[in-house]
């Protein structure tokens, strides 16, 4: 009893000490907080960030350290040397669900002091945030001349002809393979040259029965309509809607692409082809690294992932992507990517421009050093023609990994995402397994995704 | 024959308690073990710990600004306890012994607010927390914290037992309500302000989607946060990192609860009485 | 006669300053909020640009098949999840209360453990134990307890089955601690008497602690009701609400609607309120059935 007394005494005690300390620490915090917002009343000319030139500040929110934070720090470090030393970055790592969150609280909260100067948004629902946020973005179409960056990035940052992105990464896509799984199952790469879906399909079953090894990762979730049914779609050149249609009204039923894939994925599904996890979440990215896979549909930015797994260098290859069969599709597409947007809260717009246009419209040196550094393929066009991109990556059979994929994507077919994207994706994830399980035909499947499209959106 | 029974249906209590006590430990053993252990001895089904604590650690800090998340979670935490505690106290042993028809009426909607999700509260509360200047502060964390009314209903239940004859000769001694409260009603207690305590610790430190939503910057981000996010935020999965951050996220509730755990259970005693 | 008054007036207003800082605290940051967000349930949002709909939001959501399934899978969790875990929590409290029990801390602290852990901490690590080359497949694997790996979580059954657990793991404890407080208040010649007139322990367990246990378990049952309706952390966590939204909750519905599929936030203002509906109806109906019983 007494011990127990003591030790809330204690707590309480502690408690009382914590407090004191809570509020000495606190008006430094406080004001620290405080600051940006009351700078921001005072109409930007008082903010401390600009006046003098002395020191040049920008927050950026962004995810991946070793990728799209990497090159930043190195576009930091480009835009010091350009004449502008006391040029810093508060890069912050944010992970991409977290920068819809905080974006759409704070944007219909109307609060924009907490906000960052420059985000970056995903490909595939920038076009959602640009169109429910009106007037949150700084409008560049005047600023930056957008016919050297690749029409298809540019068009995922376009709303009603004005234009609010700076792109960045490629999404070019391509099937990536594992040559000593196929080997071992008696495939050559050249068996995969204009192969179809199907024809991966039968040789996974070989690979499965030889080997052991499973054809692809994926499960039916939204990450899987992500990579599956939004790449082949674009492939055809044509989107679940027409993003001009203000309804963005969808017709599963006749959409070959949805039937035919569905299909397929079923038949990988259950003749026990797939490893079933998401590519892009972490027992995914294990079970590639690992090589329990032997293909993997991604862009280009995911080739770092799978080269970080050093044991299975020069196994590893890639090609373009497959072709369905009932419906014409290009070999070329485009599965995620990702570009930098200026908000229009941002206190200092013109050191926030300057700096986008000089270094990531603008400086090719700093592009060859983010694709060496990180795998970083450019949809900037005078960057990639360099001669860096020709280098020959040893892990991929010493093919030039970065030339091939930054020239697909110039064929890759443009198409408006419009603002339901995710919502046809989040459809799909719902309905599909019902399909795998034999529960509804195709028919049941296309009807499904037409009913759960309409009332969730 | 009844002696067999009997040690049988023994034999069985300790079965099913071992069985029970492995479900419950096994997935905390996990964690603290695979903390020791590289990537690739976790996705390789090791299950004893191995040499790799120090290097997962050193990646942890170097990568995270871990100190200042446990700071951060810690001040949260702790002001949280102190301020709830005496907040919903307060409050309680008003609505208990000063009950009025007004005060239940009034009590009842205050218990009704333990049903709304927080989900539908995150848009207008930012909103609030904005003009209040708040947002991206600690104090956006704190405040919606302190006036819990699970806190509440639990103190109201245990100051049923405390009897209105001692407070009604405190006042004919002239004591006002405050001091009432200060030197009858906390100090005889003690074991219900422990379990509260201990209550809205872990509730503080183990707040999670608020937290996120409101604060943005780095320095000002929980231990919870941090770790939460490790596996996703870079491209190679490194469970090690993982494991040894939430490990270390553990650690504080779990010294904490396990060396209060008794007076947890007394305290709630108090509380379940009436 | 004066000095009573005076009292009695003391006493009328003394709950409210008593009660202001909660008071308070629970307006401006709960009521308020709430409050405006039925406002928000009678417009529907894309972001910004936002529509009146008075109760569209209402009549649209009975005909959104992912939200009636979201409601579905909450009832699923609770009807299954909240009975086990509460009749574990009352037998292991029972158990831990037997007075020649060997090893009673060790125990204690075994089923009390997961309590501590925090909801993010565990779903992480369950959902690292049991991904489809996880430690639970290989481990069944190695002792040929299965010859495939079982699809955790990428199949709906094992997904719901896994959350089912999960939560059970987390929650058992923590119920069972309210139970051991509870049967501490059990006066100890109660249970004597009873087994001195033949009871067996079971017998003992059905006719004495439930009853003298009663007002406990219904706060159990409240609360455990209230916390899976409203079940969040852990979904985001460990399933994603996946795969195919076998484990999608209203709550992570809400969220999603919110921050991820076209920011509709009066659409999840209007579904959030319905999930307090549903909340208020069912205490009221846990705290009647008792009452009828007294």
């Amino acid at each position: 009893m007494k011990k127990m007394i003591a030790l809330a005494l204690t707590i309480l005690m502690l408690c009382a000490a914590l407090t004191g300390c809570g509020q000495n620490g606190n008006p430094p915090a406080g004001s620290g907080s405080a600051a940006p917002g009351a700078s921001g009343d005072s109409s930007g000319s008082g903010s401390s960030s600009s006046s003098g030139g002395e020191a040049e500040t920008l927050t950026v929110w962004c995810w991946d350290e070793s990728f799209n934070i990497a090159a930043m720090r190195t576009a930091e470090k480009y835009y010091r040397e350009a004449g502008h030393e006391n040029f810093t970055l508060n890069i912050v790592n944010t992970i991409e669900e977290d920068v819809q969150t905080k974006l759409s609280t704070a944007f219909s909260a109307k609060v924009t002091e907490e906000l960052p100067d420059i985000v970056l948004m995903g490909d595939s629902w920038a076009n959602m945030y640009l169109t429910n946020f009106p007037g949150c973005y700084m409008d560049l179409t005047d600023e930056i001349d957008f016919t050297e960056f690749a029409p298809y990035k540019v068009s995922c940052f376009t709303v009603d002809g004005r234009v609010y992105g700076i792109p960045f990464d490629s999404g070019s896509a391509g099937l990536f393979y594992r040559t000593d799984i196929l080997e071992e199952a008696g495939f050559k790469s050249e068996d995969l040259e204009n192969a179809t879906w199907w024809d991966i399909l039968e040789m996974g079953k070989v690979i499965r029965e030889k080997t052991g090894k499973y054809a692809l990762t994926f499960d039916p979730s939204a990450g899987c309509a992500f990579t599956w049914y939004d790449s082949m779609m674009q492939a055809s050149g044509e989107w679940f809607y027409d993003a001009s249609d203000p309804e963005e009204k969808t017709d599963f039923a006749n959409n070959a692409v949805v039937r035919e894939l569905s299909e397929l994925l079923k038949e990988f599904w259950n003749n026990d082809l797939v490893f079933r996890t998401d590519t892009r979440d972490s027992s995914g990215i294990g079970a590639i690294q690992n090589g329990d896979v032997a293909f993997v549909l991604n862009a280009i930015w995911y080739s770092p992932s799978i080269m970080a797994a050093a044991d299975a260098a020069g196994k590893w290859s890639y090609t373009n992507i497959p072709t369905l069969t009932t419906v014409e599709t290009d070999r070329h597409s485009n599965i995620g990517g990702s570009s930098w947007v200026i908000l229009d809260a941002c206190q200092n717009k013109e050191l926030a421009l300057d700096f986008m246009k000089t270094i990531w419209a603008g400086n090719t040196e700093f592009y060859d050093d983010i694709l060496l550094g990180q795998s970083a393929v450019a949809t900037w066009l005078p960057a990639t023609t360099s001669e860096v991109y020709n280098t020959p990556v040893e892990y991929f059979s010493g093919k030039p990994l970065y030339a091939d994929f930054a020239s697909w994507g110039q064929y890759i077919p443009s198409v408006e995402y419009g603002t339901n994207t995710w919502t046809v994706n989040n459809a799909i994830s719902a309905c599909l397994m019902d399909y795998f399980d034999g529960n509804v035909d195709l028919d049941g499947l296309m009807a499904n995704l037409q009913s759960t499209y309409d009332t969730m959106k | 024959m009844g002696k067999t029974k009997k040690r049988l249906s023994r034999a069985l209590i300790y079965f099913v308690l071992i069985l029970a006590s492995f479900v419950s430990i096994f997935p905390c053993y996990w964690m603290f073990a695979s903390a020791f252990n590289s990537t690739e001895e976790i996705v390789g089904g090791r299950i004893l710990p191995s040499t790799h604590l120090i290097e997962n650690f050193k990646n942890l800090f170097e990568t995270y600004p871990i100190a200042q998340g446990l700071l951060n979670s810690l001040k949260i935490a702790l002001i949280v306890v102190a301020a709830s505690l005496l907040v919903t106290s307060l409050a309680a042993y008003g609505f208990e012994k000063f009950s009025t028809r007004a005060s239940e009426k009034a009590y009842t909607i205050i218990l009704l607010g333990m049903m709304v999700p927080f989900t539908a509260l995150v848009v207008p509360l930012y909103r609030t927390m904005a003009n209040l200047g708040l947002a991206n502060s600690h104090w956006a964390v704190i405040l919606p914290a302190v006036g819990s009314i699970f806190l509440l209903f639990f103190f109201r239940q245990s100051f049923k037992s405390i009897p209105n004859e001692i407070l009604e000769s405190a006042r004919i001694d002239g004591a006002g309500e405050l001091r009432i409260f200060f030197q009858i009603v906390f100090p005889s207690m003690r074991a219900t302000y422990a379990a509260a305590a201990i209550y809205a610790f872990m509730t503080a430190w183990n707040n999670y989607m608020w937290p996120m939503v409101v604060l943005s910057a780095p320095s000002k981000k929980t231990i919870i946060l941090l770790v939460s996010k490790i596996i996703t935020s870079g491209y190679y999965p490194d469970y090690g990192v993982q494991m040894a951050g939430l490990l270390i996220a553990t650690i504080p509730i779990a010294v904490i609860f396990l060396v209060l755990q008794r007076s947890f259970v007394d305290g709630i005693t108090g509380s379940v009485k009436g | 006669m004066n000095k009573v008054s005076r009292s009695a007036l003391r006493k009328k207003s003394m709950w409210v300053k008593l009660s202001f800082p909660i008071m308070f605290c629970v307006t401006a940051f709960m009521l308020y909020p709430f409050v405006y967000s039925i406002v928000l349930s009678l417009y529907s949002h894309k972001g910004l640009n936002e529509t009146f709909v008075g109760l569209g939001n209402y009549v649209k959501m009975f005909k959104d098949l992912t939200f009636l399934k979201a409601l579905g899978n909450n009832f699923l969790f609770l009807i299954i999840q909240v009975p086990i875990m509460l009749i574990f929590g009352l037998f292991f409290a029972y158990i831990l209360q037997t007075d020649n029990l060997k090893c009673k801390g060790f125990f204690r602290m075994a089923i009390f453990l997961p309590c501590v852990t925090s909801l993010v901490a565990y779903s992480l690590v369950f959902r690292t134990m049991f991904q489809f080359d996880g430690l639970i497949n290989q481990l069944l694997m190695q002792f040929h307890l299965i010859s495939a790996p079982i699809p955790w979580l990428s199949s709906r059954g094992w997904a719901r089955a896994l959350v089912i657990f999960a939560l059970c793991w987390r929650w058992t404890g923590y119920n069972a601690m309210y139970y051991i407080a509870g049967l501490q208040n059990i006066p100890r010649d109660i249970l004597e008497s009873a087994r001195m007139d033949g009871c067996n322990p079971a017998q003992a367990f059905f006719k004495i602690v439930v009853p003298q246990l009663k007002q406990v378990i219904v706060f159990t049952s409240v609360t455990s009701t209230i916390g899976t309706l409203q079940l969040f952390d852990e979904i985001t966590t460990l399933t994603q609400g996946g795969p195919a939204n076998g484990t999608m909750t209203v709550s992570y519905y809400i969220y999603k609607q919110s921050f991820e599929m076209g920011n509709n936030f009066g659409y999840s203002a209007a579904m959030s309120w319905v999930i307090v509906l549903i909340i208020a109806v069912l205490s009221l109906i846990q705290l009647r059935v008792t009452r009828e019983e007294d």
